[in-house]
């Protein structure tokens, strides 16, 4: 479980984050979403312990992110940045090796348990059929895979997510969507950043909606997602319908 | 190809050119001679060759070895460092200031295998301790742009400086030393230059290949690294510690030696991939091998004159890049 307690941050005096105060249980999938700015990327920093909060603090399971080593912290969260990219052409098989490196010492051999666990990554995300594939011979939603599957072969507990369907078709957001649904049920705990309001609604248990750094509205899609709040936060009209399959969001511009 | 097999290849391929390196020169000496030679045996036969072996031959080939062995390392971890193909230890300004620093000892009227690379280190770290605090971003990042920019640039400066140095020694003895130096070259090797490269050669490997799991992490960004568990901004600094000292100490023992830091990892990287723990070792073991050959050459083509090692390492190793780039580029990652 991540719980975030109030927390705040500022890039040079502009403050991006403004006591932000919510959690992540496992099972559950938590979606911030708002608009551009709204500090969703910065929170997520936040919860991966690559930020440090100016007031208030990140608990990983009851700890404060901030006393674990690199390295705990990478065994147990693990994180998917946006439009991930390799500085070298590895292949699929030696990218996700990478995600072993929590689990490994300096001295420590490539083990058996290590080899499997990067199978399970790569059948989890469904590419088992790409390992010897080198990266830039990858679809974008193949490669948005490969990449979760380096964090899942890190073994965490918990997810980071930042906008896991940004740059693909509808299909291939499916297609993430449901294997990030199906991790959750797994009992990992998912946080991710999404832009998308309709997939927001579909697949998150409980969503943040964040406006200048501040959570306007936090709770299940049903009670968070209505045209009063979304016109909060959003420079936009929305009709909300809710339907036999979920909430169905529309947004329009505001009549001059 | 299977890692294994390349690298025991390659360590055969290094044997066979450290005992074609010492038969190889102006005297022809047979192989029996050189391989006894090569494991410390006296070997009879006839006393000129045994001297030739001992004191000329077999230190310059195990240097060249060496210094091969230690700029393509430090290429490597350049590389692999900013995850930036045009890094090696001359872009980042390195070579350019161990080259001062050297001709500055020189100019001092001092030298040796002691100075030299006490200077070579000096001038090394100080322009990596510049480069490093001008590419240093205001949230406390570095700016890998920002450390070519600035490595390139002092690079520039230092080279002036020696090119001073070379002006303000004119006419007077310490004008060639330093001229023969900035050519770069093998002939003034010696058992105890050798005793000056050979520990920073080994630690260094050693070093590099223990934490070359996080270099491979570094690819992801420091970011990506930083949620594998790596601290960037500590091995950042490890390794570029350790760069510039193999750089540094084989600039002093032979000069500026160009290409081999740059090409040599590209190319083993064109041929095994970008795993470090491969690469390494395989881009070390070329390198030494690489510069042995050409020093051979260079000892022979033009007799009874010596080329300068650094025209051969371009005239050869220049079209082969060329040619594994043309037919092997891989795509760029996007």
């Amino acid at each position: 479980m991540i719980t975030a307690e109030g927390v705040s941050f500022a890039y040079d005096g502009a403050p991006v984050l403004d006591g932000v105060t919510l959690e992540v249980r496992r099972g559950e999938i938590v979606a911030l979403v708002g608009p551009n700015g709204s500090g969703k990327t910065t929170l997520l920093r936040h919860l991966s312990g690559l930020l440090k909060p100016h007031r208030g603090a990140v608990y990983l399971d009851f700890q404060n992110l901030h006393s674990l080593s690199p390295r705990e912290l990478a065994r147990r969260l693990g994180v998917v940045e946006q439009g991930p990219s390799a500085g070298f052409d590895f292949t699929v098989w030696k990218l996700v090796e990478l995600g072993r490196i929590p689990h490994l010492g300096r001295l420590g051999r490539f083990r058996k348990e290590d080899e499997a666990a990067v199978r399970r990554a790569l059948a989890l995300t469904g590419i088992s059929g790409l390992t010897h594939r080198p990266l830039s011979t990858l679809s974008g939603g193949e490669r948005q895979r490969a990449f979760l599957a380096v964090a899942l072969a890190q073994e965490p507990q918990a997810l980071l997510l930042d906008e896991p369907t940004s740059h693909l078709d509808v299909d291939h957001q499916l297609q993430i969507m449901e294997i990030i649904r199906g991790l959750a049920a797994s009992g990992l705990a998912v946080a991710m950043a999404i832009h998308d309001l309709n997939l927001a609604a579909a697949y998150a248990t409980r969503v943040a909606l964040l406006h200048r750094g501040r959570i306007v509205a936090w709770g299940p899609p049903e009670e968070t997602l209505t045209p009063a709040n979304l016109s909060k936060a959003f420079n936009a009209r929305f009709h909300v319908r809710r339907g036999p399959e979920g909430l169905f969001i529309l947004a329009l511009p505001k009549p001059p | 190809m299977k890692p294994r097999l390349v690298l025991l290849f390659l360590s055969l391929l290094a044997l066979v050119s450290l005992v074609a390196g010492v038969m190889i020169g102006p005297v022809f000496v047979p192989w029996r001679e050189a391989l006894a030679g090569l494991f410390g045996h006296g070997a009879g036969g006839e006393a000129f060759q045994t001297v030739i072996v001992r004191q000329v031959r077999l230190p310059r080939v195990l240097l060249g070895f060496l210094v091969g062995f230690s700029l393509s390392l430090s290429g490597t971890v350049m590389q692999g460092l900013f995850h930036n193909p045009l890094a090696s230890p001359y872009v980042l300004g390195v070579a350019s200031g161990a080259t001062a620093g050297a001709a500055g000892v020189i100019a001092l009227g001092f030298g040796g295998p002691v100075a030299l690379p006490v200077g070579a280190f000096l001038g090394g770290s100080v322009v990596v301790a510049l480069v490093w605090r001008i590419a240093r971003t205001r949230s406390g990042r570095t700016s890998p742009l920002g450390l070519i920019l600035a490595g390139v640039a002092l690079g520039t400066l230092f080279t002036a400086l020696t090119s001073f140095l070379l002006f303000v020694t004119a006419g007077d003895r310490r004008l060639s030393e330093i001229l023969f130096w900035t050519m770069g070259g093998l002939s003034r090797a010696s058992w105890r230059y050798l005793g000056a490269m050979l520990p920073v050669a080994a630690a260094g490997a050693v070093v590099l290949q223990l934490v070359s799991r996080e270099l491979n992490a570094l690819a992801l960004g420091d970011e990506g690294a930083f949620h594998l568990g790596v601290a960037p901004e500590r091995l950042r600094r490890l390794l570029l510690g350790v760069g510039t000292l193999l750089a540094s100490t084989a600039v002093a023992c032979a000069g500026t030696i160009g290409f081999v830091g740059l090409v040599t990892p590209h190319v083993m990287r064109l041929l095994l991939g970008p795993d470090h723990r491969v690469l390494v070792p395989a881009a070390a073991l070329a390198g030494g091998i690489f510069l042995v050959w050409a020093d051979a050459l260079a000892r022979v083509a033009m007799q009874p004159a010596e080329l300068p090692l650094g025209i051969v390492t371009a005239f050869f190793g220049v079209p082969f890049f060329l040619y594994l780039l043309r037919t092997r580029l891989p795509e760029v990652p996007g």
